[in-house]
């Protein structure tokens, strides 16, 4: 029974796989969406996971750092640095804000750098210095990309011009940019002195992250310390809760579009067939070996769509990222699996309405000729 | 004679639609038939033929009257055990012959026997026989849409004796084929019954196996009649010279102001493709409007 309806379904070759790639199609969709939410999401705590602190410590109550404000004075730098366990302390100084580029605005995090800095700066430089002295700036390389300013192009910060010395990698995103000054000049930007927004704490060998927090909340007054894998993990939920109804919204659309897609291309094959499964009906064939088939069917031709988006993507996806540099994407072996269970719903629903076509389908038409 | 009954129809009654629009296709028919046996059941066309095979086949319910093949009622079976009753007991036959386009000869023929459980390997050896006994052998691998429509046919017989089926029910079975191969389906079918004591009932318009048939059925507006042989109309089919009873004949056409009688589907197509040619050489051997039709062969 199985075997005559796939080799039924291969009998028309061509609209097999206009079937399958109109699936895969609509698959590809969310995967290429998810990607690139996973990729954004991954951007907007780029600074957080790239620096290499091992406890942040910041004004009390401040969880976070996305979209968040901290202010500590900054002589408390001097007292976390003396504090057993602390290996090292370096402060930024930190502001959300506007940048124009090329006509275009970006929402970036603008970093304020105590020059020298070993390890709060840039992590990875594309061309240039990365310790901007005052009146300079290091910006993403993508910036560079976008607007033909290179290294000696200028910037403006808020109602200021900068120059540009540096391009950094890997500091991009649509939703906030990571771009770096010197400390002196975001403090006049802020007009506010001798402040730190964050301090970003390297602990000694012998001691745990979590040690290191305790340790300074509870020498230090009115501020929180947090282990940067924990600061991480805060700033990552902050990051995904924006997106998730977009994802959701989009992720229904495709998933809808592919149940179309599916249950069109199976309806269609059994609008077809009607007089062969009449006849198959009357020769003794069940209405339950039908069903089966059926859904068996839609499962393969969805799981065959999932398959070529899957691969799709995976050519596509460094790819587009060399192409757009602008935008960050990422293929997850948890979104193929959410894909691959999606698929799974979208064929037992697409097969639903054949299934009932099927069993109206009256065995003794098969005498009409 | 002591033969085993394989089927028993009592009473078969079959409505359509209700009120004054109500259609009684089966009115009141019980009949019985017995192991080897084949009744042809024969009357014009609308006269309830096909809907009687249904009911008999365990495709359509009857409104009241039970049937019982090989002593099972299937009648007051629910609907999910009578396809295993269909694919088990009965064999069928079609007009348009319904084999499967995306199998081969060998797979269409073997599709029943993955119906029912148990035996396929016997019922793979058997196919090889069906194939062998009608002279389907270098067909085997071919799709249906490469055969003619003598060996769909026979593809068709074979499918519909697989599972050895005690009940054979065919509709027609030479309607859409030429007087050539349509006589060499109904030898087949005879030879099925006399050889393997299936019984088959056969749907027809073609005359000349009313001579080895066992009965006739006469059915007319749902009911059996009594029918006698001078009640034949006899014609001449214009195109190939064949006779055929007007009566019974279910492809007909009128070319000015005339009737004319096909014995097949092909005859018609050939006369409506060139009617004068045939009308020529015909001259008033048909019955028309005026001569009010019989006339003596
Ligand atoms: N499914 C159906 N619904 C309504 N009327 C039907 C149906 N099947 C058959 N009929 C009617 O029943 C009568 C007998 O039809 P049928 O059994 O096909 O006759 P035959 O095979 O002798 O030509 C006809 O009047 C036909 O119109
Ligand atoms: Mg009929």
């Amino acid at each position: 029974m199985l075997r005559w309806m796939i080799k039924s379904l291969f009998l028309e070759p061509l609209t097999l796989l206009v079937a399958i790639a109109s699936a895969a199609s609509a698959f590809l969709l969310i995967i290429m969406f998810e990607g690139i939410f996973a990729g954004e999401s991954e951007q907007i705590v780029a600074y957080v996971r790239n620096v290499k602190a091992d406890v942040w410590v910041m004004q009390r109550g401040v969880s976070n750092m996305h979209m968040a404000t901290s202010y500590l004075p900054d002589w408390k730098v001097r007292q976390v640095s003396e504090l057993p366990g602390v290996a090292g302390v370096e402060s930024i100084l930190y502001l959300n804000t506007v940048v124009e580029v090329a006509d275009q605005r970006w929402f970036s995090y603008v970093v304020g750098l105590d020059v020298p800095s070993e390890y709060a700066g840039p992590w990875a430089m594309a061309e240039g210095r990365d310790q901007p002295a005052a009146g300079e700036v290091v910006v993403p390389e993508v910036f560079a990309h976008m607007s033909q300013l290179g290294i000696g192009g200028t910037l403006r910060v808020t109602d200021r011009e900068f120059t540009i010395v540096g391009l950094s990698k890997g500091t991009f995103s649509m939703a906030n940019s990571v771009i770096f000054v010197n400390k002196v000049d975001l403090e006049d930007i802020m007009s506010s002195f001798d402040i730190t927004s964050f301090m970003l704490v390297k602990a000694e060998p012998d001691t745990t992250p979590e040690q290191v927090a305790a340790i300074i909340e509870g020498a230090v007054e009115h501020v929180s310390a947090l282990p940067a894998s924990q600061f991480l993990k805060n700033d990552k939920r902050l990051a995904m809760q924006m997106g998730t109804e977009t994802i959701a919204l989009m992720t229904f659309i495709g998933g809808a579009l592919a149940v179309l897609l599916v249950a069109f291309t199976i309806y269609s094959q059994v609008a077809r067939q009607r007089r062969e499964l009449a006849v198959v009906k009357a020769l003794g064939v069940t209405n339950r070996a039908i069903y089966t088939s059926v859904v068996v069917q839609a499962i393969g031709i969805t799981l065959a769509s999932v398959a070529v988006a899957t691969m799709i993507a995976m050519a596509l996806l460094p790819a587009l990222s060399n192409l757009i540099p602008a935008v960050t994407m990422t293929l997850t072996l948890v979104s193929v699996a959410k894909i691959t269970i999606l698929g799974l719903f979208v064929a037992v629903i697409a097969a639903y309405l054949p299934a009932r076509q099927v069993a109206r389908l009256d065995p003794a038409s098969a005498f009409q000729t | 004679m002591k033969e085993k009954v394989v089927l028993c129809a009592e009473n078969l009654v079959k409505t359509f639609g209700s009120g004054h629009t109500e259609v009684r296709a089966v009115d009141d028919i019980s009949l019985s038939l017995e192991a080897g046996e084949l009744v042809l059941v024969m009357g014009p066309s609308g006269s309830g033929k096909t809907t009687l095979l249904s009911i008999l086949g365990g495709l359509l319910r009857p409104s009241s009257g039970r049937v019982l093949i090989d002593g099972t009622d299937i009648s007051a079976m629910d609907e999910s055990q009578l396809p295993m009753i269909r694919a088990r007991s009965v064999g069928f036959i079609f007009q348009a012959f319904n084999l499967l386009d995306a199998l081969t000869v060998e797979e269409n023929i073997l599709f029943p026997a993955r119906l029912i459980r148990g035996g396929y390997g016997e019922a793979s050896k058997r196919a090889g026989e069906l194939i062998e006994r009608l002279k389907l052998g270098p067909r085997r691998n071919a799709l249906p849409h490469t055969l003619s429509g003598g060996e769909k046919q026979r593809v068709a017989i074979a499918r519909a004796l697989i599972n050895k089926p005690p009940l054979i029910l065919a509709d027609e079975p030479t309607g859409n084929l030429d007087s050539v191969s349509g006589q060499e389906v109904m030898m087949i079918l005879h030879d099925i019954a006399k050889d393997e004591g299936r019984s088959i009932i056969l749907v027809t318009h073609d005359p000349r196996v009313e001579d080895v048939a066992d009965r006739i059925l006469w059915l007319e507006d749902g009911g059996l009649r009594d029918r006698k042989s001078e009640q034949h109309s006899w014609v001449r089919d214009p195109v190939c010279g064949m006779r055929v009873d007007e009566w019974t004949a279910e492809l007909s056409t009128s070319h000015e102001g005339q009737s004319y009688y096909f014995c097949a589907q092909r005859c018609l197509e050939r006369f409506k493709a060139d009617p004068q040619r045939y009308v020529k050489d015909f001259p008033g051997d048909q019955g028309g409007a005026a001569s009010s039709g019989a006339i003596s062969l």
